[in-house]
């Protein structure tokens, strides 16, 4: 079933999301936490990477 | 509204500069199939879309098409990176490079800068559907020929998702033109 698929992959994803955010910061700005550093900016922008 | 998740939809890596590539793939930007037009043209449809099963495919086909945008965006921009004065006119890449830099703007491979004049939003659910269904076909075609123009496999990789994604589109376009 198609919404059965649907509401397995959704779990899936907001344990991995949950787990990815512990680890290497927010994925939504609203998830920033700390009270030093602005976190959101704290962690590189998806652009910036592969560089040799 | 929209909400910003700091990711890519497919990861793009890519560890060598290549300026005369960039000015290809620059067509899925800002070109006559580019992704910069599938977003304002579904985002655009949507409204005047008869039922909420044909508004749903535009709107969610049409916020994916923004994801894709900032796939082609990096892309270009790692493809540019670092670059040196001699590989910048080696590479063809100076006549971009005199207005632009390194900058990332929307324009066809031939220079042409985007234009909305190449999407239509008629208002008629029948014809804005055969112009999607079209519109995924065509950028699949210029996915084949960046596939034909690009050795790098780093390049190549993100650019066989995308292109993936546009036969998917072009199935869920599909769908409403089928009768209950």
């Amino acid at each position: 079933m198609g919404l059965e698929y649907f509401r397995k992959h959704r779990d899936e994803y907001e344990k991995l999301e949950a787990e990815y955010t512990s680890k290497y910061g927010p994925v939504l700005a609203r998830q920033s936490e700390g009270d030093k550093k602005w976190e959101w900016v704290k962690e590189p922008f998806p652009w910036e990477r592969g560089e040799s | 509204m929209w909400q910003y998740e700091k990711k890519l939809e497919y990861p793009v890596n890519i560890k060598n500069p290549n300026p005369a590539l960039a000015k290809v793939i620059i067509s899925q930007l800002g070109g006559p199939d580019g992704e910069l037009g599938a977003a304002l043209r579904y985002l655009n449809q949507r409204y005047t879309a008869p039922c909420r099963e044909v508004q749903a495919i535009l709107n969610d086909v049409g916020t994916e098409e923004l994801a894709h945008i900032e796939m082609i965006g990096t892309i270009l921009y790692q493809l540019t990176r670092n670059l040196s004065i001699k590989e910048i006119k080696d590479s063809g890449f100076d006549t971009y490079f005199v207005d632009h830099t390194t900058g990332v703007y929307p324009i066809a491979a031939s220079g042409v800068p985007f234009t909305a004049a190449t999407f239509q939003s008629t208002g008629d659910a029948i014809g804005d559907l055969h112009e999607d269904l079209a519109a995924e076909q065509k950028a699949r075609v210029t996915y084949d020929n960046i596939l034909r123009l690009a050795d790098d496999p780093d390049v190549r990789d993100p650019i066989k998702f995308l292109r993936e994604r546009e036969i998917v589109h072009y199935q869920r376009f599909g769908e409403p033109n089928r009768t209950k």
